[in-house]
């Protein structure tokens, strides 16, 4: 009780506490503070990693051994973290080699790993087509609203779309407002009706930021030591 | 023989019109480390010429003297530093000059100027290893160079700790017409930065709010509105339960440094309560491995607590990759091959989070999602079925558990929200009565309160 309950809440609520009022301290001891604080977690986290490739190692391995289904990928897996992982020690994990040509490792990372992470970053184009259909199928009057604004938007937002709707409204005035001059509206409204309500959710996301903090603080919230230990 | 004369005397008039600064004074500059020293000195009435003042610093009252800064007399006020009124060191009117301490002690203690020097050698070396490409020597370098910076910085500090003396002169086209008498000061760091002390009270405040209700909550019951994203989470392990198909739990791509990690790692123990109970497997991949670590022993403990330790597989929680796009097309694989009956986002996400939503959303999963991201709630909310906004995410964890403790910050969350509306409503109203009556002045002072310094 006393090494997995108490001695954790205590180190939790004292570095919470310190933390905290570290905010409010400009003295250079309070920054040295922070500054080691930092370090050590970049230390911690690089021993945890250590967990983390066990982890990985021994899912991959299990489906191997097992033959569960895609296999294939997990022995991908295994050849391509030997592969990288021999590049990197034979390159000294180095990119560049005096001179300015790649190393092996270097050669991998820019013409393997950077295309395949670019490539999966590039669908991401086809996902925001797909999400915004499925958004703007006007089914509801909500539905309908928003497919409505985000047209407006987006002939806002684009130069070709913004020349069409000023050449179709010209000099057009409703009630003082230029109708034809839609880049402004919509950085009014970008400003007067977007903006309060992204605020809103991030202050109602600092309040809970803050209160979940304190749970931390004073052992309230225990879950993320496995339990509240009760 | 007479212009020399005509020279002297016109020196002489001017120096009897120019008046050494009033009320000059050197003291330590507030809210910071160290190796700073504030001057204030009175309006003059020659201000607004084509005179300047030149700050001088020495560390002995005898001087050498070294320029530590200039101000315009046109300029320099105290009025124009971006501090609260609360915290500002002179009167709006009076001149303000922040000097760095740091020329004066380079320029006249030994030790310090031999610390540089070996600073300086240690740069031509890194130069001369990277023109060469020696990037380990580079690394290596740079090490030296971080602990001779810190030797330095100590030395600075130590020395501007102690007493330094600073005057000002009046000057006109390099021409010394006036100057103070000497003052002396110290740069040391200080224990409080009275600037932020607005948003300390607040804080305070707020704590308090929150501890008071965490006690009234072990008192009495207190009202819980439903959030249908949480109470979704039900029918969604039910489904996966049934259709006998596993369920995806992500906790984000932030380690513990965000406390949305900390709330997906909560919730996620809930979840694997209830997975224990229905008998569904859980699945949990990660990107961190320090998450990954905390998520393990949480999951392994809620399966303890509902009673079903066997039913724990040790797999439950894997590592991925630490690489965002990898981690992305990773867990999109396993989706597409496994087809969970169930996925849930918590916690904070980046690009990948269109990605992995329109996958589940592809293979029919019923999903919930919960971020503090801003900027990806747009893409959960059109991709999952239930969206926890911003701080419902943070609640999810006390709705879950129903633990008192944690329902009373919730009630105390919600005090705060009301005390920010009624602040905002207030605050509109007073700042159109104070601009229709004419006192900006007073408006500034009150929008100082609620600024972040």
């Amino acid at each position: 009780m006393l090494w997995k309950r108490h001695i954790p809440v205590l180190i939790a609520f004292l570095t919470g506490v310190v933390f905290a009022l570290q905010f409010y301290v400009p003295h250079q001891i309070s920054q040295d503070l922070l500054l080691k604080a930092n370090k050590w977690m970049s230390i911690i986290a690089s021993f945890v990693l250590v967990l983390g490739v066990i982890s990985v190692v021994q899912v991959h391995y299990s489906k191997v051994r097992r033959q569960e289904a895609g296999w294939g990928y997990s022995l991908i897996f295994f050849i391509s973290m030997l592969v990288m992982t021999a590049a990197g020690a034979a390159s000294e994990g180095n990119v560049l080699i005096p001179g300015g040509d790649r190393t092996v490792y270097g050669f991998m990372y820019d013409f393997l790993w950077a295309p395949l992470s670019g490539t999966m970053f590039a669908t991401l184009a086809f996902y925001v087509a797909s999400a915004a259909f499925r958004a703007f199928r006007a089914k509801t009057l909500s539905a309908a609203l928003l497919l409505s604004f985000a047209i407006v938007f987006l002939f806002g937002k684009v130069p070709l779309g913004e020349w069409i709707w000023s050449s179709i409204w010209g000099d057009a005035n409703v009630l003082g407002w230029k109708v034809g001059n839609l880049g402004t509206s919509i950085e009014w409204m970008m400003n007067h009706i977007n903006l309060p309500a992204r605020r809103a959710i991030i202050i109602g996301v600092a309040l809970g930021v803050i209160a979940t903090s304190l749970k931390v603080i004073f052992g309230v919230e225990r879950t993320y030591m496995g339990g509240r230990g009760d | 023989m007479n212009a020399v004369l005509r020279t002297v005397f016109a020196a002489v008039l001017v120096q009897q019109q120019v008046a050494p600064p009033a009320n000059f004074r050197a003291f330590d500059t507030s809210n910071d480390a160290g190796r700073s020293v504030t001057l204030t000195w009175d309006r003059m009435p020659y201000d607004g010429s084509d005179l300047e003042y030149v700050a001088l610093g020495s560390t002995s009252a005898e001087g050498p003297w070294v320029e530590v800064g200039r101000a315009a007399s046109t300029g320099h006020f105290a009025a124009e530093l971006d501090w609260p009124f609360w915290a500002r060191p002179a009167s709006d009117d009076a001149h303000l000059l922040n000097v760095d301490v740091s020329p004066i002690i380079e320029a006249q203690d030994g030790e310090l100027k031999k610390l540089r020097e070996e600073e300086r050698a240690i740069e031509q070396k890194i130069k001369a290893a990277r023109e060469a490409k020696e990037e380990h020597r580079v690394t290596a370098l740079e090490i030296d160079l971080k602990l001779a910076r810190e030797r330095s910085d100590s030395r600075l500090l130590a020395v501007a700790s102690g007493n330094l003396y600073f005057k000002l002169q009046v000057v006109r086209a390099g021409q010394v017409l006036a100057q103070t008498a000497v003052m002396s000061a110290t740069a040391g760091g200080n224990w409080f930065d009275w600037r932020k002390l607005n948003n300390f009270l607040f804080t305070v405040a707020f704590c308090a709010v929150i501890l008071v209700f965490i006690g009234l909550a072990k008192r009495r019951k207190l009202f819980l509105r439903q959030i249908p994203g949480l109470a979704a989470i039900d029918e969604a392990l039910g489904r996966a339960t049934e259709m006998g198909k596993p369920v995806y739990y992500m906790t984000g791509r932030e380690d513990f440094t965000k406390v949305s990690t900390i709330a997906a790692v909560s919730i996620l123990g809930e979840v694997a309560k209830k997975c224990a109970k229905f008998g569904t497997e859980l699945k949990v991949p990660h990107t961190l491995a320090i998450v990954y670590a905390v998520s393990e022993e949480v999951t392994r403990q809620a399966y303890t607590q509902v009673g079903r330790p066997d039913a724990y597989r040790p797999g439950t929680n894997f590592y991925v990759t630490d690489d965002q796009f990898g981690y992305t097309a990773a867990v999109d694989g396993m989706m597409v091959r496994e087809k969970p009956a169930a996925v849930i986002y918590m916690g904070y996400y980046y690009a990948e989070s269109l990605v992995l939503a329109e996958t589940g959303a592809s293979i029919g999963a019923i999903q919930i999602a919960g971020t503090d991201a801003d900027h990806q709630l747009p893409f959960f909310v059109t991709a999952c079925d239930y969206t926890l906004i911003g701080e419902e995410l943070y609640a999810a964890g006390a709705y879950l558990s129903g633990d008192p403790n944690l329902v009373g910050t919730l009630r105390g969350q919600d005090i705060g929200k009301a005390l920010i509306i009624g602040f905002a409503l207030l605050g509109t109203v007073v700042s159109l009565v104070l601009t229709l009556a004419g006192r900006p002045e007073l408006l500034d002072k009150i929008l100082q309160v609620f600024k972040a310094y």
